[in-house]
């Protein structure tokens, strides 16, 4: 850990301030923030902005309606399972694995031989990979997935938004695709002639249309 | 609003309550089990119920979570706190659940007007619940845990198993799209923009 606080841009202060606001960053973190917020009129506006959110989220999530745990059903659950692993000679063996290392590997090398055997058995009506395109949530509506050059930067995102007149819709995945839409009212064809012009963007790497019809 | 001092102080209190509870789950008493659950459900169901949007599924999630809590209590190294191990298996299995179950609940469209919604007040906070609904799963979830679960960015990349980076990437996204719905609600209605 540093003993004195790195300084950090403007940029990577900004994409703290929610961490800042809800006490979890590290006290260097925090130091290079107050270093850098003393002197910006714009973080500090922005951390009164996400004060305010806070307070109206804890507020929210005190009304939303939560339904009581029901403690009884989950209490039964942990006796089914106790019982299950009291009278059922293969749970008993395994419990026994975990306690011992060397059976815990063996179990482990079992584990592995299931797995890839998972992997080897036939197809089913299951989707064996997820392409770019599957639908995830997302309302009827034309969308654009995007994969980006690694490494560029927000303000260079935001130019990029700004230029195509278009809006992140989700993302980025854990795999870095993001679904962009826009508010214009564009046909599916004008959808599919803007993804083939980000495909010519130096930024981007991928670029697909997609269409959403969600029947009512 | 606690100052993030005091916040940091509870939430240590809070860690040491729930680390001394998972100590006698270990040795098998179910009553520490019991206000493990009580502690978590609420959490839990909010946190489920974004991927989900069903009761009765969150419930039974939220159930098959604190199951492996139990079964694997041991597992638990502390190289964590207790929350982000315990959210990361709640994400998994939410995953699951959904994927198992091929639910697309459509979210509120982008189209949708609030003169649309009925019965709400023309408020902040009430405004605050719609934007949220209009958000992507994985834009909610940020604002979630690090809004009404106090998660580090650090805490949430382990909980979610992304990068860092995504994690930042994924709230700066929430938030512009945040703002620019509240901007779009606090604008009087047929001013033709």
């Amino acid at each position: 850990m540093k003993d004195t606080a790195e300084i950090l841009s403007h940029e990577q202060v900004s994409a703290l301030l929610p961490w800042l606001i809800n006490g979890s960053l590290s006290e260097n973190e925090k130091d290079a923030l107050m270093e850098h917020a003393n002197s910006c009129l714009d973080c500090r506006r922005e951390a009164k902005q996400l004060k305010a959110l806070q307070a109206a989220l804890s507020r929210e999530s005190a009304l939303s309606s939560v339904p009581r745990p029901k403690l009884s059903r989950m209490m039964k659950r942990i006796e089914e399972y106790e019982d299950c692993r009291t009278f059922n000679p293969v749970a008993r063996l395994m419990d026994y694995c975990t306690r011992n290392r060397r059976s815990l590997l063996a179990a482990q090398g079992v584990a592995i031989v299931v797995i890839v055997a998972l992997f080897m058995w036939p197809a089913t009506n299951e989707p064996q990979f997820r392409t770019l395109t599957q639908i995830e949530n997302l309302s009827s509506g034309s969308y654009i997935r995007t994969v980006f050059k690694p490494g560029i930067s927000e303000s260079d995102l935001m130019q990029f938004m700004a230029n195509y007149d278009l809006d992140v819709v989700s993302g980025p995945s854990a795999r870095g695709v993001y679904t962009l839409g826009t508010q214009r009212t564009l046909s599916s064809k004008e959808i599919d002639k803007l993804a083939l012009a980000l495909r010519g963007n130096p930024e981007v790497l991928f670029a697909e249309s997609l269409h959403i019809r969600v029947e009512p | 609003m606690l100052s993030p001092e005091r916040s940091n102080v509870n939430k240590q209190a809070q860690d040491s309550k729930e680390l001394a509870l998972l100590a006698n789950v270990r040795l098998g008493d179910r009553n520490a089990f019991a206000d493990l659950y009580c502690l978590y459900h609420r959490r839990l169901f909010a946190f489920v119920e974004q991927f989900t949007h069903d009761s009765a599924t969150t419930e039974e999630v939220v159930d098959d979570v604190m199951l492996v809590v139990w079964k694997d209590c041991r597992k638990f190294r502390g190289k964590s706190r207790l929350s982000t191990w315990i959210f990361g298996i709640a994400y998994r299995k939410a995953l699951k659940a959904v994927r198992a179950e091929r639910r697309h609940q459509e979210p509120i469209s982008r189209g949708a007007d609030l003169a649309d919604i009925p019965h709400i007040e023309d408020t902040y906070d009430n405004w605050i619940t719609i934007a949220l609904q209009r958000l992507s799963v994985e834009h909610r979830q940020v604002i979630q845990l690090t809004y009404y679960d106090g998660f580090s960015y650090k805490e949430i990349a382990s909980i979610t198993g992304c990068p860092v980076n995504t994690v930042k990437t994924r709230m700066f996204h929430a938030r512009r799209l945040l703002k620019s719905l509240l901007q779009e609600f606090a604008e009087p209605s047929g001013d033709g923009s």
